[in-house]
């Protein structure tokens, strides 16, 4: 057996899951069993020496169940729990006020596939250890400045299937190799602010390139920090780096784009699919099959087939995150959108998104008399609302196409309006990790506070 | 859970290599109620043994769902395997771990009888009777809903030199939210509870008001408008005070960020903060949503003085750095799951009472912000930090004036807590629920008495001309 194929196989989930389908049936249940099993190896390092050498085994089973109207979850990581299980969450279904909203998912048998690099399995611990410790070496070796506070390589063998009985049959391995760094730059007296970088690829020839760029990404993002000055208190343009892009525009308006916050007064963007929510510079893509380079399993969490489609397409809005739940209640057909694990009940979310890039270079997004870019964003967004508040981290100020770097400034404004504010979208995608691919965006009229 | 590790800590063999063995059993049990609808209930039990092995100053860990004597022993062999080859493969010196006070007996387990003997139902019903609530104080949401979970745990951690302890919680949270579609757009209101114990804790202020709370916050929001961006004085609710305690200074005093070169490195001694500020983390914290007897790596949790009278006094230990630094460890390694090794993690962080009269502050205040309701935050190495505020009451002439909406505090930790001028007589834990991420989740608490001090809000500008 390779050193990481994860404890159970997808086979014997499969098997493992249809056998409690079974059972639940025959005391006159609809049910449906997500199980997951996995293996995971990493090594970490702490203040920049190894620390910990770690193997971790698990296999979970969450298990849903139909009963009347009513709808029970259950889960465990005991494989072998499997009758406790079914009592966990009939008990659960009978404590449940009958729901007309509540029904089993129409299921189909989409078969087996994989994902599996033999070498990323057959990866042992002190393998791990060494690429840790590269990763360092190629980190302090572009600035030796930068202090890493922590650093991990991971891999791992995933194994996961889903048996319903409405017909849902469908399994997926896969073998992962990741990393991460966080940490920071000191410059004698001067701290820079956090900094981190990570990825995964499915293929060990990968790894290398992969890797070095988050050392690269790392190194720019914590020694870009130092040296900043006051800023300066104005309204007007700012330019959005990929994090940034993530923080202050994705997490808000992924969160308004869910199914569940659609159908219980809790998204403004309820309503107005086919109408204008941002600049027709924005389009948003899920991508149901991953990004080039990392496969996804092909189905969700209810083993609905995931699927390529426009989310807002040119500024038009062109659809939600939906399970079944949601797509029930809004009389919709589900996405493909059903995001979570074995661990808990299914919820709503991408599995792989980009914007789609423009035409603008990153010198004509930064032109103008003052400019800021916003290179991270920590604070405050709230998705009703969109009202956002916080920090720039590790920003510059451009005037007349100068850059220098500034701290403490704030940034507020609003998320609904600021998607309308849109006037450049960058003609370059970065990835933040596996299964996100940004450009650069510029947005006009936000506050801009100096300390 | 004691006997079977200590069962399992023999059968390791001889060996002058530190053997941990922590047995962690949670279940969960969460009910959201939307909009009279009983949303979402769920169960989950996860159980399991993690496993580390130090050898030359690095750890092998691993860890099995399985509580059975292979397992454990076949966890033992893997994290021995893995610590051995780090060890040969660590260039750096790591200092031996010293002594620690390491727990040994039953520790206690506040609210397990009562949770164990808790039907779901219960729980269901205290989320609908939230719910129902809100929507009966608040005639116009657009939206409500109430969420009560509660983790019930069981812990037990035996270690090779003679850590033998068992302890084990309940930690009940209620959450209330209610969105108004107001004027000038929707708002969101909020109010959380998160206690360890049981539910007379937990609804010592009953969830009817909790809900009122909620929908008031929404109402007050409605035709709020952003503050004026810029640095201003600010008085701090208890509330966002554990707030800023636990993003400001909290993550700046974690040794292991220490070591990595957080702000708070080689400031030992120096005076920090206003004399106004004494700081600590507190572990048997008697109610606090934090109570820890015991930590992670089996040593008893300390009440640890981070902050006294401005001077910065210590930093938060696990064996490993409390070795470094050359000190008693404090009690702070958690470990959020069997399977998630421990790391130098908060309890319950609070800054102690002063002398000051909330009201007379208020009075003597001639233009500010009075700010209530934490949200999110986040620290920095830099020690500058960021949290978001839910209300916040402009002060003018020493009274509460307009009610102000979209606030994010951020400053320099220190250069704050050097601004405070002033510190109540009244204290609360009141960060509510939540957790703090740093890798894993951990549950914290944290608070304090009303405090005064000088910060940067985040606010409008003016368009330039």
């Amino acid at each position: 057996m390779s050193s990481l194929a994860p404890p159970l196989s997808a086979a014997t989930l499969r098997a493992r899951c249809a056998a409690v389908v079974a059972q639940a049936r025959a005391a006159g249940l609809h049910a449906e069993a997500f199980a997951e099993s996995e293996r995971v190896a990493e090594a970490t390092l702490r203040a920049g020496e190894l620390d910990t050498l770690s193997t971790i085994d698990e296999t979970v089973i969450g298990l849903r169940v139909w009963l009347d109207g009513r709808v029970g979850f259950a889960t465990t990581n005991d494989p072998d729990g499997l009758d406790a299980l079914l009592d966990a969450a009939a008990a659960v279904a009978r404590a449940t006020p009958a729901d007309a909203a509540f029904a089993p998912p129409p299921g189909r048998a989409l078969g087996a596939s994989a994902a599996v690099d033999p070498a990323i399995l057959a990866l042992t611990p002190g393998d791990l250890a060494a690429e840790a410790l590269a990763l360092r070496d190629a980190v302090r070796a572009q600035d030796p400045r930068v202090s890493i506070d922590s650093a991990t390589v991971t891999a791992s063998g995933h194994a996961r299937a889903i048996v319903s009985s409405t017909g849902a049959d469908a399994a997926f391995e896969a073998a992962g190799l990741g990393a991460s760094v966080f940490g920071m730059a000191i410059d004698g007296d001067e701290i820079g602010s956090f900094a981190d970088a990570s990825d995964e690829v499915r293929a060990r020839a990968s790894a290398g390139p992969a890797f070095a760029a988050v050392a690269a990404r790392f190194v720019r993002l914590a020694v870009g920090a130092l040296g900043a000055g006051p800023g300066v208190s104005f309204r007007g343009p700012v330019v959005l780096h990929p994090e940034a892009v993530a923080e202050l525009i994705l997490d808000p308006l992924l969160d308004a784009l869910r199914g569940d916050r659609v159908r219980t007064g809790r998204s403004p963007l309820a309503g107005r699919v086919g109408q204008p929510v941002a600049s027709p510079a924005f389009s948003l893509h899920a991508v149901g099959a991953g990004l080039p380079g990392f496969a996804l399993a092909p189905f969700d969490r209810e083993g609905h087939p995931r699927a390529s489609r426009p989310l807002i397409d040119q500024g038009v809005l062109r659809g939600f995150f939906l399970n079944h739940t949601d797509a029930r209640a809004l009389g919709l057909p589900p996405t493909g959108d059903a995001t979570g694990g074995a661990s808990g009940l299914p919820g709503t979310g991408p599995a792989a998104l980009t914007i789609a890039p423009g035409g603008a270079s990153s010198a004509a997004l930064h032109a103008g008399p003052r400019v800021l870019a916003l290179t991270r964003f920590s604070g405050t967004t709230d998705a009703v609302s969109g009202d956002f508040s916080g920090v720039c981290k590790g920003g510059f100020l451009w005037e007349g196409g100068h850059a220098r770097p500034v701290r403490e400034v704030t940034v507020a404004g609003n998320l609904w309006e600021a998607l309308h504010a849109l006037s450049g979208v960058g003609d370059a995608l970065h990835a933040l990790g596996p299964a996100l691919a940004l450009p650069l965006l510029r947005v006009e009229g936000l506050s801009v506070t100096a300390g | 859970m004691r006997a079977l590790l200590a069962e399992a800590l023999e059968a390791g063999g001889e060996s002058d290599e530190l053997l941990e063995l922590r047995w962690v059993a949670k279940s969960f049990r969460t009910v959201t109620v939307t909009n009279g609808r009983v949303e979402r209930v769920s169960t989950r039990h996860r159980a399991g043994v993690g496993v580390r092995v130090r050898a030359g100053g690095v750890w092998g860990f691993a860890a099995t769902g399985s509580a059975t004597p292979a397992a454990i022993a076949s966890a033992v062999e893997a994290a021995r395997r893995s610590a051995r080859t780090a060890a040969r493969l660590r260039a750096g010196p790591a200092a031996p771990l010293g002594p620690a006070r390491l727990a040994r007996g039953d520790y206690g387990s506040p609210g397990c009888d009562e949770a164990r003997a808790r039907p779901l139902e219960a729980l269901v019903a205290l989320a609908v009777e939230a719910e129902a609530a809100a929507r009966a104080v608040g005639s116009a949401l657009s939206s409500s809903s109430a969420t009560v979970s509660e983790i019930l745990e069981s812990r037990a951690v035996c270690t090779s030199d003679g850590a033998d302890a068992a302890w084990g919680w309940c930690r009940p949270e209620l959450q209330v939210q209610a969105v108004r579609a107001g004027p000038h757009g929707p708002v969101t209101g909020r109010d959380a509870v998160g206690v360890t114990g049981g539910f007379g804790a937990l609804l010592a202020v009953p969830a009817a008001e909790r809900a009122r709370r909620a929908v008031e916050a929404a109402l007050a929001l409605e035709s709020a408008a952003p503050p004026e961006g810029g640095r201003h004085t600010v008085i701090l609710a208890p509330d966002l005070v554990g707030l800023l305690v636990h993003e400001a200074i909290g993550h700046t005093v974690e040794a292991d960020f220490v070591l990595a070169g957080s702000a708070a490195r080689g400031r030992l001694g120096q005076q920090v903060a206003s004399p106004l500020v004494t700081l600590r983390d507190i572990g048997p914290a008697s109610g606090a949503g934090g109570w820890v007897p015991v930590d992670d790596e089996g040593v008893e949790a300390q009440d640890t003085p981070i902050i006294e009278n401005g001077v910065l006094v210590g930093y938060l230990h696990n064996r490993e750095t409390a070795a470094h630094f050359g000190v008693a460890p404090t009690g702070n390694a958690r470990a959020w799951e069997h399977a998630d090794p421990p790391l130098v993690r908060m309890r319950n962080t609070c800054i102690d009472r002063g002398t000051a009269d909330l009201d007379a502050l208020i009075a003597d205040t001639p233009d500010g912000y009075l700010l209530l309701g934490a949200a999110n935050g986040q620290a920095d190495s830099t020690a500058e930090f960021t949290f978001g505020v839910q209300l916040a009451r402009r002060i003018r002439h020493g009274k509460l004036a307009e009610v102000v909406r979209g606030v994010t505090v951020t400053g320099d930790a220190f250069a704050v807590l050097g601004s405070v001028d002033a510190v109540t007589d009244r204290f609360a834990w009141d960060l509510g629920s939540g957790h703090c991420g740093k890798g894993q989740p951990a549950r914290v608490d944290a608070g304090g008495p009303w405090l005064r001090c000088t910060a940067l809000l985040a606010g409008a500008q003016e368009a330039d001309a």
